[in-house]
């Protein structure tokens, strides 16, 4: 399910004013045709502080195995999970928007909340 | 239209990038996968021969040794493919010019062993994957010693 990404309006634009948005540009085609490669985006750092990630919500997170990448995706679940210790705890997997079949067996596995940056709320360009 | 404008001015601050690229970009690679594949491909194949005559040998046992080994012949090619395709860059081919005819050979190797029952084929496929391993880590820049399981 393809969820839009609204245009960022004056009060997405007050709200970065205020350091409530950061900004990131994406690169790369693998959120196409919600997100194309040169888009920027406005994201809540603070928005899961008060509430989980939610299925179909675009997130942008730290790479779990390649520190210094971030990587924006689509949260295709929200799993609750038990750490080793026995503790509960919320493991995001996400999904490009148009993987491409085949190209790599690769993925990541789940991705815990400390690794997400925040959410993706609204679209500059 | 102003507010345009003035989202194209706040774009321009935008430093940070966000990664959307169409391969998962974990960029972890190694042969090891393959080789373990092959490794077990070969003891499938050592097995069947211990085994003796499909004939007088337990029928299930044997069904079960020769699909282990097929699936994992199968599984060692895909990996060589993935590490083919999706690792090694023109620059690792000026580096090593054979590098296709490597990973040409390994495949058909995995191919050799998934279809008969060949110890020699087994065998060469290991070395086929000692020959890649040490080619990767070389276009790594690192010195990794092989190491096989059994």
């Amino acid at each position: 399910m393809e969820v839009e990404v609204p245009r960022s309006g004056w009060m997405e634009m007050a709200l970065w004013l205020i350091r409530r948005r950061r900004l990131f540009r994406v690169t790369g085609d693998s959120m196409t045709p919600t997100l194309m490669s040169g888009a920027v985006v406005m994201l809540d750092p603070q928005a899961y502080r008060r509430q989980m990630p939610q299925e179909h919500e675009i997130v942008v997170v730290r790479h779990p195995r390649q520190a210094e990448l971030q990587i924006v995706k689509r949260v295709a679940a929200v799993i609750e999970s038990l750490t080793e210790s026995g503790s509960p705890t919320i493991l995001l997997i996400l999904a490009s928007e148009n993987a491409v079949a085949g190209s790599d067996s690769r993925t990541f596995g789940p991705v815990g909340l400390d690794l997400v940056l925040g959410k993706v709320v609204s679209r500059l360009l | 239209m102003f507010q345009e404008a003035i989202a194209k001015l706040i774009a321009r601050t935008a430093v940070d990038t966000a990664s959307a690229h169409c391969d998962g970009p974990c960029g972890v690679y190694d042969p090891a996968s393959a080789r373990i594949a092959a490794e077990a491909a070969l003891s499938m194949t050592q097995k069947i021969i211990d085994l003796g005559p499909a004939e007088s040998a337990d029928h299930n046992t044997y069904g079960r040794f020769v699909t282990i080994k097929e699936q994992q012949a199968h599984l060692a090619k895909e990996e060589l493919l993935i590490l083919w395709t999706d690792y090694f860059k023109p620059e690792h081919l000026e580096q090593y010019p054979d590098l296709h005819d490597k990973f040409w050979n390994a495949a058909k190797l995995c191919s050799a062993v998934k279809q008969g029952v060949d110890v020699d084929a087994a065998n060469d496929l290991m070395a086929a994957i000692e020959d890649i391993h040490n080619v990767y880590w070389a276009t790594k820049g690192r010195d990794v010693a092989y190491y096989v399981a059994a």
